[in-house]
């Protein structure tokens, strides 16, 4: 090797060196992003935890499921919240930047809520009805024991886990009507239902205030069901999920604690205060 | 939006006139009472005109939705790769042919643009460097819609071979793909039509295939002959999430024709018989005269690629890959690279049977951003021969020599810019070294002084 190109190589070891000290050390700040559905309850989480570690900063933004994980793979956020598992084509992409597949959290349990406005004289729905609503199939109240008037949908960005886990596990996979107004948040939709008599919305149980949460049921012959801890808790709910936090690999240190934390009973018991439902 | 934030205008107004209205008549009772129902009308009025409003505005929205949404299909991306590369004295060839040190260059300027409509894709990639304008992906393809696990691609695409084919150059963690690549798959695209499996999810989510034909040109030239190649790959895939382990691989095959053009002989007695090729008889090159132009000769490739990656607690992630290939390969007198000579020409085919395998060592280091890489490649061209080989008498060439690779690489993702790459590679190829060569291969006594540092930096969008 010459010698040119040594003092070249040294000298560019010690810049990465250096940078990467930099970046390594600093104070201890945890970036969360992702699913707007969680948001409200990571905001909780971060304060009551920053509470009580005045040396931590929990910084928390929303966006959807998928921009969490993008963020996740280019390293941006050290947690990504996601309403949905994280795809099998994501997980690629963190294992060609991180040579890992994602460490998965199971934070908390929801039921994806069906809203309607308060003077919506409907009370329940069968699955096969709601999707056949969200695929435009269905267009008027009257074939589901409401008010012969047009059936106005609200939903979410495409960015959104709860968009995702809805269309594959209710609408089988097919794409929403075209006439769906997509909104930029759950809280977006409750509000738009809470405004519109002919409106209907999904999403996140806890955000479901003044608005008529619809009961599910499986099929014609299946009992409804509301969703509520009891249902959710052994799945009779028929469209429960799980809430995720995804690391790039299994959490250590400051991150630990953190995630550590929001699985203890004070944690979980935040889940219950949000509206949410705890995973044990 | 625009709708909701009106009609709540229009119902705080209504509510605000409808609260004013009892006061207004409270003050003053002598009002008559036909005012009140012209305020009431104009009121209705002002309402419906509000309605009309939210209706056009929500006609416009839908509209504008429909635009935006059909232009979100449409995605652009690419990357720049600039590199210095400091070489020793035979390790660098300008644009003249003659030898530099060092030199600044543009490996590759990418720029593509998908139309992703979901069951629907088209792709059109290409390079632009100081060498000009290249085209490298251009393909159209389909998926089935019910199982949506197999799907139809035609065009410039990836050969679908092995692991490091088809793996993007923005994320190789080397400045180039290993030695057995470059040869037996020079620019990595061709033109055909490949059919692929994969499920996203399910029980066979595990298992991927890939089976195409080809024109079996490199650099997407045009076809030269009628003959077409079948490249295939079996994939298999398991993340094993809980333990932290993925492991994937696969066994690919290729399976293809080289047409000769060489006229520089031809059989005095029979004039049927034009065209030398060149096999080996032990550890000498026989001539054929049998005539072999318009012969089609064997190109033929077989391969297994594993990659293994591990979260390592703490520190990051590790990954361990490698690929072996061996195979058939038509090349010249000069070059081991696949027989691709005009037509006609002066230049005879040589059969080879080559080796080549590589492997990789990465190591995160997450807590700075790093990558410490270590790379082992190596390529012989001629399996038949060995370094004592090649003695004074021999009709071997530098073709027929084996090169070993070693590489040291250090990557660094700017933390505050997580679409910058930064690389330092420093490579040491070996060559055999030759007991007792002809003088033309004299050189190739010692390890040629071709050691190559190269420093990127590498932005991606």
């Amino acid at each position: 090797m010459k010698k040119v190109t040594k003092q070249v190589l040294i000298t560019g070891l010690l810049i990465f060196a250096a940078f990467g000290l930099m970046a390594a050390t600093g104070k201890k700040v945890i970036t969360v992003k992702g699913s707007d559905t969680i948001v409200i309850l990571a905001q909780r989480w971060a304060e009551e935890y920053m509470a009580k570690h005045p040396d931590v900063t929990v910084q928390v933004t929303g966006g959807g499921s998928g921009v969490g994980i993008s963020a996740l793979i280019n390293g941006t956020t050290d947690i990504a919240d996601a309403s949905r598992p994280m795809k099998k084509s994501e997980m690629d992409k963190l294992k060609l930047r991180f040579n890992s597949l994602g460490y998965e959290t199971k934070c908390a349990k929801d039921g994806i809520t069906l809203y309607l406005n308060e003077s919506n004289p409907v009370s329940e729905l069968t699955i096969d009805q709601i999707r056949a609503i969200y695929l435009g199939e269905t267009t008027n109240w009257k074939d589901v024991g409401g008010p012969d008037d047009k059936i106005i949908l609200y939903g979410r960005e495409n960015s959104s886990g709860t968009y995702v886990y809805f269309r594959d596990n209710v609408l089988n996979g097919k794409d929403y009507s075209s006439t769906m107004q997509s909104l930029p948040g759950t809280a977006a939709v409750v509000n738009a239902v809470a405004k519109d008599k002919l409106g209907i919305g999904y999403g996140g149980a806890a955000y479901a205030k003044g608005v008529k949460k619809v009961k599910v049921k499986k099929d014609a012959n299946s009992p409804s069901y509301e969703p509520t801890p009891e249902t959710i808790k052994t799945n009779e709910y028929p469209i429960t999920r799980y809430l995720y936090m995804y690391t790039k690999a299994k959490p250590f240190g400051e991150l630990k604690d953190y995630i550590d934390w929001t699985l203890s009973d004070e944690g979980q018991s935040v889940v219950t205060k949000v509206g949410y439902f705890p995973v044990k | 939006m625009k709708k909701v934030s009106l009609t709540i205008m229009a119902i705080i107004s209504a509510f605000g006139i409808s609260m004013a209205q009892p006061a207004d008549s409270a003050a003053g009772k002598q009002k008559p009472s036909v005012e009140t129902t012209v305020t009431t009308d104009s009121l209705k009025e002002q309402v419906e005109n509000v309605k009309g409003s939210v209706d056009g505005l929500n006609e416009s929205y839908l509209e504008t939705k429909a635009t935006v949404g059909a232009l979100a299909k449409i995605k652009v991306s690419g990357y720049i790769q600039a590199q210095w590369n400091r070489g020793d004295t035979e390790g660098v060839v300008d644009a003249t042919n003659k030898l530099v040190k060092d030199r600044f260059l543009i490996k590759r300027g990418r720029l593509k643009t998908t139309y992703d409509a979901g069951l629907a894709k088209y792709v059109l990639e290409i390079d632009v460097t100081q060498d000009g304008v290249g085209l490298k992906d251009a393909y159209a393809q389909f998926t089935e819609p019910w199982l949506k696990a197999f799907s139809l691609t035609m065009g410039a695409q990836d050969r679908p071979f092995g692991y490091e084919v088809g793996y993007s150059s923005s994320m190789l963690e080397s400045p180039e793909r290993s030695k057995v690549i470059g040869t037996f798959f020079p620019k990595e695209k061709d033109i055909g039509a490949m059919l692929e499996f994969g499920m996203e999810e399910g029980p066979v989510s595990w298992l991927n295939a890939k089976v195409g034909v080809f024109n079996g040109q490199t650099n997407i030239l045009n076809e030269n002959d009628g003959y077409k190649d079948i490249i295939g790959r079996l994939g298999f895939s398991f993340p094993l999430r809980d333990a932290g382990l993925s492991i994937e691989g696969g066994f690919s095959g290729y399976v293809g024709k080289i047409t000769t053009t060489d006229t520089s002989w031809r059989d005095t007695s029979s004039k049927a018989k034009i065209g030398y090729n060149y096999t080996m008889n032990g550890a000498m090159w026989q001539k054929n005269v049998d005539g072999s132009l318009n012969q089609m000769f064997d190109r033929q490739y077989f391969g297994g690629d594993l990659q293994l990656t591990y979260a390592t607690p703490v520190i990051g992630g590790t990954c361990l890959k490698g690929e072996v290939i061996q195979g058939k390969q038509p090349g010249t007198a000069a070059s081991s690279n696949y027989y691709a000579a005009a037509n006609p020409s002066n230049t005879a085919l040589y059969n080879r049977d080559a080796l080549g395998y590589y492997f990789y060592f990465i190591q995160n280091i997450d807590p700075a951003s790093l990558q410490l890489v270590f790379k082992y490649d190596m390529y012989d061209p001629n399996t038949k021969v060995a370094a004592s080989d090649f003695t004074a008498t021999s009709n071997l060439t530098a073709a027929d020599i084996a090169y070993q690779t070693f590489g040291f690489g250090l990557l660094w993702y700017v933390p505050w810019a997580p679409n910058i790459r930064c690389m330092l590679f420093y490579e040491i190829p070996q060559n055999e070294k030759l007991t007792a060569p002809a003088a033309a291969l004299a050189k190739y006594k010692n390890d040629l002084t071709d050691n190559l540092f190269t420093g990127r930096i590498q932005v991606k969008f």
